[in-house]
């Protein structure tokens, strides 16, 4: 999937108005093949026909853009479904803007009635050329579209963000004309610096926390910040199970031990096997963990060992059951999944020599075939976290 | 110095699932006095249990014994014996 030179990491943190049951900004992404689409609309006024008449955008932009209808059609169907009345605040029902990247850097980014997006190259603010084109609406208005097109390098950065950040603050003592687009600009750049790897993930996060102490923890209105970035991908190799065949064994030591990025194992037994063959030591870490689960081990070059398919188990829970990716705890099972989803490759190696003792029909807790929960957890983070992921069995 | 009486509790997944996740607090259930004597630690899967016909998890080494289907009360006991031997 991802042939190019870099990885895109893409994500969005939201927060809703305080009082409000639904946000009114959707935010959608979608990976197709070679392509990233990013949406995010702001519907008009708050609560739940906000957030139907941003839903319908979000979907219609996303689907338009995929199909390669051009932009001016597309706009103009989007904004007209639900553009009624002659005045101009009934025209102007919502707003979107859409990133559309393919994985070889190629962006192209549509702006409407959105704050406008902010690009860095290198930690500093990158302007390409932006286009206007006029948009007229049935009622005779019109209406101002965007359109930006650039190749991207590798620590590029786009961030997008609804007007509940840039309005945030107002009239605040600390900040009466709210925190404005410029105030976004200088907190991102002021940010990127201190922290040049900083994953989109947290830097999205960082911006709607601001955001929200701007208003002084009481959201005054919807806020969202999306945020891509084109970065050297991270790996994290998880091996689980012993190998089918003893004879492997070495193989995956080695494998393990000369791996470039995180290691994690998910099992005792597998554990041992790679001490004894890398003629490393392992150490239980024997307190009670959070989780309830077993306990964590410590081996040289390995960057986390865990118990088996329990830990797995639970891991595949939580990803499913979370909505971004902010995780919080301190058990040995959030520690994984926050693991997992700070690295863009996961690879996944299976062994599969089975434990006949674990399909005890007198056990008194379900132990999944190792196999089939990371496979379920691979789907997770492909489709979920628009993670690379890759499985091999030994 | 004397060597401390070595006490490995398996964290494997099946002891852990029969009852080994209970036994992780046993020192709190060991008396003072030989609490200096004794040095307890996990350890990963001890493959005692891969045995259908044989004793059952949760398994305990207490020196060179092993304990099956361990629980507080037998770990403790197994330990005073051992000590006491010496």
């Amino acid at each position: 999937m991802n042939s190019s030179r870099f990885f895109i990491e893409v994500d969005c943190f939201q927060q809703r108005g305080r009082g409000q049951s639904v946000s009114g900004d959707v935010y959608l992404q979608k990976r197709y093949n070679n392509r990233i689409i990013q949406v995010l609309s702001d519907g008009a006024g708050s609560g739940i026909k906000a957030n139907v008449i941003a839903s319908v955008i979000a979907s219609m932009a996303v689907n338009y853009t995929y199909a390669g209808e051009p932009v001016l059609r597309a706009a103009k169907a989007i904004i007209e479904t639900f553009a009624r009345g002659d005045r101009k605040d009934d025209v102007n029902q919502a707003t979107f803007t859409i990133i559309d990247i393919n994985d070889d850097g190629q962006v192209k980014i549509i702006e409407f009635e959105n704050p406008p997006v902010v690009i860095l190259r290198n930690g500093k603010i990158f302007s390409p050329p932006r286009v206007q084109e006029m948009f007229d609406v049935e009622s005779g208005y019109h209406l101002p579209l965007y359109i930006t097109e650039f190749q991207a390098e590798e620590e590029d950065r786009i961030i997008t963000f609804s007007d509940g950040v840039t309005l945030s603050g107002y009239a605040t003592r600390r900040m009466p004309q709210g925190w404005q687009r410029k105030g976004v600009v200088n907190m991102l750049c002021k940010t990127v610096a201190d922290e040049h790897r900083i994953s989109a993930s947290h830097l999205c996060k960082r911006v709607v926390e601001m955001a929200e102490m701007n208003d002084l923890f009481v959201i005054k209105n919807d806020m969202s910040c999306a945020s891509v970035y084109f970065r050297q991908p991270r790996r994290i190799l998880v091996v689980t199970g012993p190998p089918f065949n003893q004879e492997k064994d070495r193989l995956l030591a080695e494998i393990i031990m000369q791996y470039e990025g995180s290691t994690v194992i998910c099992g005792g037994t597998t554990a041992q096997i790679v001490a004894r063959e890398s003629g490393k030591e392992i150490s239980v870490v024997l307190k009670k963990d959070a989780s309830g689960l077993p306990p964590e081990s410590k081996m040289d070059g390995v960057s986390m060992i865990t118990e088996g398919v329990l830990t797995l188990g639970r891991v595949k829970v939580i990803l499913s059951s979370i909505r971004n990716s902010s995780v919080k705890g301190n058990g040995i099972d959030m520690r994984l999944v926050r693991m997992l989803l700070e690295h863009d490759i996961v690879e996944f190696i299976v062994g599969t020599r089975i434990n006949p003792i674990h399909q005890d029909p007198n056990l008194p807790v379900e132990l999944e075939l190792r196999r089939n929960v990371v496979k379920d957890i691979a789907w997770l983070l492909e489709n979920k976290y628009m993670k690379e992921v890759n499985i091999s069995y030994l | 110095m004397e060597k401390k009486l070595e006490v490995r509790i398996c964290t494997g997944t099946l002891c852990y699932v029969m009852g080994g996740a209970d036994l992780q607090v046993i020192d709190e259930y060991l008396p003072e006095e030989l609490l200096d004597k004794v040095d307890i630690k996990g350890t990963p899967c001890l493959d005692y249990c891969n045995n259908c016909d044989g004793p059952k998890a949760p398994f305990v080494k207490v020196g060179d014994k092993v304990i099956s289907e361990a629980s507080i009360e037998k770990v403790v006991t197994a330990i005073k014996e051992a000590l006491g031997e010496e």
